[in-house]
């Protein structure tokens, strides 16, 4: 499976390496590669050194790769050669053209950075094995270990200086419906039944002894909170900006985003409240750090107050 | 220290794989050898060409490695009669048949444990009040997460059916998912064929055998992997779930879903499929065979229970949810 995935990276990159061997223009160094989950892009970067004098040299021409960006940084100085560098816009053929002439004369080396807009996704289901902790015990609160390690480095090893897998994703399903169960009291269970049952039911006589059971149970607790309030105030606890606080992802990996989890269990589609949130994590990897290690952990406790507060706050 | 990391999973739920690594600088060795307990296999292994580790009794050595510096090692777990149990491995870097680096780990395996207690011969229903007495007791003695259907057994005297305002909502909400679906395919059409398996889940839920949970275990991967890449395309799709439910007109009664939300989650780290699977009562008493399944959160099935007959009766003509017949989790008193 990595190898598919290792051969369409070497297909780029070595279409790239055989316009640059072919301009005659200059001679590669070292080459490094990046995959970014985040930007979406490949970035391939070579160092070049000047093969003869560049005021000779032909202009170099970079089509049919889905280039999004090329830049050239000359050194010593670290100059970006943005005049040496243009875009080809003709008709459905896009890439660009090099214009070595423009480029610094005196320059000891140079950085050419390609950068290819593709799904990232499919690269890194190939190349990075990605597990994760789906089941997790603890009272007060679950941690779930998180793990991304590479299937394959020697390939890549002997080709490139660098390589980094930047920002690879994780999706974890915390599971929080036994915290908001608990810490919802019985007694307005009893009464969202009572509601519930009252809004359907037709029969006027047991539409008003369900109205008496009701008000019944809210005379005894009359100051308790309105229920739908909250139910409203609970339903806020599983947005994205307030269920952040209630996780933390530590060692190799970052916090990155949540939001309710899909239930596919349920026979019955019925979305009110969320049993699960998915986190999603992020991590790199390299060349130098082949595989990551980290923990997501869920602060139930923290959760199970705030459910409380929810409740009983006016 | 020439180990710069190193990582085995403290805890995992039986039957999943079990990475581990370890990263080193600067450590000479002749071959590493893995001493594992019985239960723990080897699945796969990165950075060491095929003929480079050969498999014995409970070990592995590990003779060559393609880049120094790093081992990736992928371990199977499977379902075990106990329902928990703590399983040890240790890394040994070998040099001259001196071990110069140990790296002892464990592994605590669970999987829930369903147990049926206490089984009537008859239930009394009180219709109106939906009490019932007495209950069937149903336990998780185990760790582990366990998602429970409730069937009755089909040509049996007692059905499950679901309320009609359940059946209304489902005919909307399917013409809702389906309408949005289309939508959804013209806008991404490069997921055109994974929106097309999302509505094949979405209306025709998954049964618990074995090949329905395969596809949908692979079903879910993919869209995961999807989602994971592309948060329009994630938002997109939550969206369509939240609005088919939230337009629905039989979700104007959001309290008695709200009250089906808990009614679906039992005590135990037990979850209950379907909380609106009814069956009808009457005074005159009817026989009900229930059959109970259940999974795990990797999609294992778990050995279904077929209970014995239970007579059912109601004070008057009525219906009660299945899941109502059951006492969920231990009594207190209870260890």
């Amino acid at each position: 499976m990595s190898l598919e995935a290792i051969s369409k990276i070497f297909k780029v990159t070595d279409k790239i390496d055989k316009i640059m061997l072919e301009s005659k223009a200059f001679d590669i160094r070292s080459k490094e590669f990046q995959l970014k989950s985040l930007e979406e892009t490949m970035e391939y970067s070579m160092v070049v050194l000047p093969k003869e004098d560049l005021n000779h040299s032909q202009k170099i021409s970079f089509r049919d790769i889905d280039l999004r960006r090329l830049t050239i940084i000359s050194s010593p100085g670290f100059v970006e050669a943005k005049e040496s560098v243009s875009r080809i816009e003709e008709g459905l053929a896009k890439g660009f053209i090099i214009d070595p002439r423009k480029l610094d004369q005196n320059a000891d080396e140079f950085l050419f950075r390609f950068e290819i807009q593709t799904a990232i996704e499919p690269y890194m289901k190939d190349l990075v094995r990605r597990d994760h902790q789906i089941d997790s015990t603890g009272d007060e609160t679950n941690t779930y270990w998180l793990h991304a390690q590479l299937k394959e480095v020697r390939p890549f090893k002997d080709a490139l200086r660098k390589m980094n897998l930047l920002d690879i994703p994780f999706i974890v399903n915390v599971g929080i419906y036994q915290d908001v169960k608990m810490k919802f009291p019985t007694r307005r269970q009893k009464e969202l039944e009572i509601i519930a049952k009252w809004a359907r039911e037709l029969d006027r006589e047991r539409k008003r002894r369900l109205d008496f059971e009701h008000i019944s149970l809210k005379r005894i607790r009359h100051r308790e909170k309105d229920i739908t309030q909250l139910l409203r105030d609970l339903q806020a606890l599983f947005k994205p900006e307030i269920f952040k606080s209630f996780v933390e992802v530590r060692d190799r990996f970052y916090y990155s985003y949540c939001f309710a989890g899909a239930d596919f269990y349920d026979e019955i589609p019925f979305k009110t409240y969320p049993k699960w949130m998915s986190v999603l994590s992020r991590t790199d990897l390299s060349l130098e750090r082949q595989a990551s290690e980290g923990k997501l952990i869920y602060k139930r406790k923290s959760f199970q107050e705030a459910i409380e507060e929810a409740i009983t706050r006016k | 220290m020439p180990i710069k990391s190193k990582f085995f999973p403290g805890e995992a739920l039986q039957g999943q794989d079990l990475p581990s690594h370890v990263i080193w600088s600067d450590l000479k060795f002749d071959r590493i050898r893995i001493v594992h307990s019985k239960n723990l296999a080897l699945k796969e292994i990165y950075n060491v060409p095929c003929n480079g580790f050969a498999i014995e009794e409970n070990a592995i050595v590990v003779g060559e490695i393609e880049a120094d510096g790093y081992l990736g090692l992928l371990w199977s777990t499977k379902i075990l009669h106990e329902k928990v149990s703590d399983e040890s491995i240790e890394y040994q870097f070998v040099l001259n048949d001196k071990v110069s680096e140990k790296l002892p780990f464990s592994v605590h395996l669970f999987r829930p444990d369903i147990v049926i207690g206490d089984i009537p011969i008859e239930i009394v229903v009180k219709a109106a009040k939906g009490e019932v007495s007495p209950k069937i007791q149903i336990s998780n003695l185990g760790e582990g997460t366990a998602i429970v259907d409730l069937e009755t057994v089909p040509g049996t005297e007692l059905q499950k059916h679901h309320p009609q305002f359940i059946e209304d909502f489902l005919k909307e909400y399917y013409k809702e998912i389906g309408s949005s679906i289309a939508r959804l395919k013209k806008i991404y059409k490069e997921h055109g064929t994974l929106l097309a398996k999302l509505e094949k889940i979405l209306l025709e839920p998954f049964e618990f055998d074995k090949e329905s949970l395969k596809v949908y275990e692979e079903f879910i991967n993919e869209f995961i992997s999807v989602l994971t890449s592309n948060q329009d395309f994630a938002e997109a799709i939550i969206r369509m779930l939240v609005d088919a439910v939230l337009s629905n007109s039989e979700f104007a009664n959001f309290y008695r879903f709200v009250s089906e939300y808990f009614n679906s989650i039992g005590s135990e780290k037990m979850l209950i499929r379907d909380p609106f699977g009814f069956v009808s009562v009457s005074k005159k008493p009817a026989t009900l065979r229930l059959k109970i399944q259940c999974v795990d959160l990797l999609n294992q099935v778990c050995t279904p229970i077929a209970l014995p007959p239970i007579m059912i009766s109601g004070d008057e003509t009525g219906e009660i949810s299945i899941s109502r017949l059951f006492e969920w989790g231990r009594k207190k008193d209870e260890p």
